[in-house]
């Protein structure tokens, strides 16, 4: 099995500004440039560099023509006049606080997934994106993936018949570190209290921060909101349910390890039921795959008619030879990603560049990914309280259940708020 | 793990727990805090939430390490009432606990 931490952060060619041409320069800023973050810089039309750890900085700066402005304060990137656009790759605590002071601040952003960490957040992106009129694209790539775009075809054209049931197989979280490293103080590179900012105070440690910071609830969550946000991003579009509307019922079980810090579960299980239409959607952490086409994580899409799988679906994605072989009849459903020959993940760049260019919604907007995180959102609740709950997205509350309403949003520490800075 | 069995679980002793020195042992009494709580908080459960809010203001108003007495602080954000919000309104000066504190008054204030 290949090592989902490696396959987590691969990084996609990197293709310059230059390409485009002199009079379609947008200017840059980066945000979080260590991990995925990296993948996004610009070098040759980069005015600003940002990141809490000095190594990350120092090592991005590296790959930028000119001097770019280097900050650990994404507030100094965001007063910058001459920035038009940023690119979020912080860990998730901070996605939706930048997101949304970004568009404040008249940028156009693309930030990474997962989305955000709480409902309150995910309706204040799609509120700053519409009211401050920006493009916001988020990083669930399988949107430009041609090989989910095959599958999105095959289904929503009628192939396998209504879809009553797809069911998602994931391994576990990870594992990894010494199980309950000592704390120590935050190494001389690392603005420790930067990188907590808005979440509740913890102490340093190597193994709940860099990467790792994916295992614990305040700040990751675990694959289900990680990998989730691009498999059910996937299930979504497949399935033609971008525009859910109906209330969902979800509960999910799961179990953390003892033996390590981690408090998200390592292994989790998780059923949304939906209404007009009726289907059901499983997430099993570890889940088995299909002998047909196997892979690493996907998703089999049980039909009246027929069945389909997808494996992966960011930037690396497979599915059946009758899917990829499949056309499109004239005037039927027909999914377009970024025609240029180049890797997934610039494909996705690409729609976003272009979209602000013309204005139009990105292929992978706001206000689809937030109806998709809502689902990893809720099944974490779900999993905290220990009971069945059910969500309505019209609403956008829990239906008779006061204390699972209390999760919607997390307070922040002082000074940050979604308000402004 | 049974949650209904949980609901009236002894705080005290689990912040002892979770207070010591063998990393397993205070995990999983944070995680039973944890699930003891939210049990508590299922709905038609008014009189377990309410003495698992009093038993979590106590723990966060006692002498035990920070993040024992955050934890205590997070969880009581969740299943607190405003009397005990009043309860721990002092803490939001304390130097370490502070933001929590203030955390925990904010998610109960904001409740609908």
């Amino acid at each position: 099995m290949s090592n989902p931490a490696k396959s987590a952060i691969g990084f996609p060619t990197y293709v310059p500004q230059s390409a485009f041409g002199a009079n379609d320069r947008i200017v840059y800023g980066h945000i979080g440039v260590g991990g995925m973050g990296s993948s996004h810089i610009v070098g040759d039309s980069c005015a600003a560099l940002c990141d809490v750890d000095a190594n990350h900085l120092a090592s991005a700066a590296k790959r930028v023509q000119g001097k770019p402005m280097l900050t650990d304060d994404y507030r100094r990137v965001l007063d910058r006049k001459d920035i038009d656009a940023v690119t979020i790759g912080t860990p998730d605590h901070w996605h939706a606080i930048m997101a949304v002071h970004a568009c404040m601040a008249g940028k156009d952003v693309y930030s990474e997934k997962p989305v955000c960490k709480t409902i309150e957040e995910g309706l204040a992106m799609v509120n700053a994106a519409r009211r401050y009129k920006r493009i916001m694209q988020i990083g669930a790539q399988g949107r430009s993936n041609p090989k989910v775009a095959a599958a999105a075809n095959y289904l929503r054209n009628g192939k396998a018949g209504d879809i009553k049931k797809v069911v998602i197989w994931h391994p576990e979280n990870l594992s990894s570190g010494s199980g309950f490293e000592t704390p120590s103080n935050p190494p001389s590179h690392m603005n420790w209290d930067m990188w907590l900012g808005p979440i509740p105070y913890r102490p340093y440690t190597a193994e709940t921060c860099h990467f790792h910071f994916r295992w614990m609830m305040d700040s990751g969550a675990g694959f289900i909101r990680d990998r989730g946000n691009h498999a059910i991003s996937c299930v979504m579009l497949l399935t033609g349910q971008d525009a859910w509307s109906s209330p969902v019922t979800v509960k999910a079980t799961g179990k953390t390890n003892p033996n390590r810090i981690y408090d998200a579960p390592q292994s989790f299980n998780v059923t949304w039921k939906f209404r007009n239409p009726e289907w059901t959607l499983e997430w099993n952490q570890p889940g088995e795959a299909n002998e047909r086409l196997e892979g690493e994580w996907g998703a089999t899409y049980y039909g009246t008619k027929d069945d389909l799988i997808l494996t992966g679906g960011d930037g690396g994605a497979d599915t059946e030879p009758k899917a990829i072989d499949y056309v499109p009849p004239t005037g039927g459903f027909k999914h377009e990603v970024e025609p240029d020959n180049v890797d997934v993940t610039e494909k996705h760049r690409r729609n976003w560049r272009k979209c602000i260019k013309t204005r139009e919604l990105p292929v992978s907007d706001i206000g689809i990914q937030y109806k998709t995180i809502i689902l990893p959102i809720i099944a974490n609740i779900a999993y905290v309280v220990g009971r069945e709950l059910t969500f309505d997205p019209k609403t956008n509350r829990f239906i008779n259940d006061e204390e699972a309403n209390r999760f919607l949003s997390d307070p922040y520490r002082e000074p940050w708020s979604l308000k402004g800075y | 793990m049974n949650r209904s069995t949980l609901i009236y679980a002894d705080f005290g002793k689990l912040a002892d727990q979770m207070s010591g020195t063998d990393p397993v042992s205070s995990k999983a009494a944070k995680h039973e805090m944890e699930v003891s709580t939210h049990a508590s908080a299922a709905p038609g459960q008014g009189a377990a939430r309410a003495k698992a809010a009093k038993a979590l203001v106590d723990v966060a108003k006692s002498n035990r390490p920070r993040l024992v007495r955050a934890h205590a602080l997070r969880l009581i954000g969740f299943v607190g009432s405003k009397a005990d919000a009043a309860a721990v309104a002092g803490l939001t000066k304390h130097p370490e606990l502070g933001q929590d504190a203030k955390i925990a008054i904010k998610r109960i204030q904001t409740a609908k």
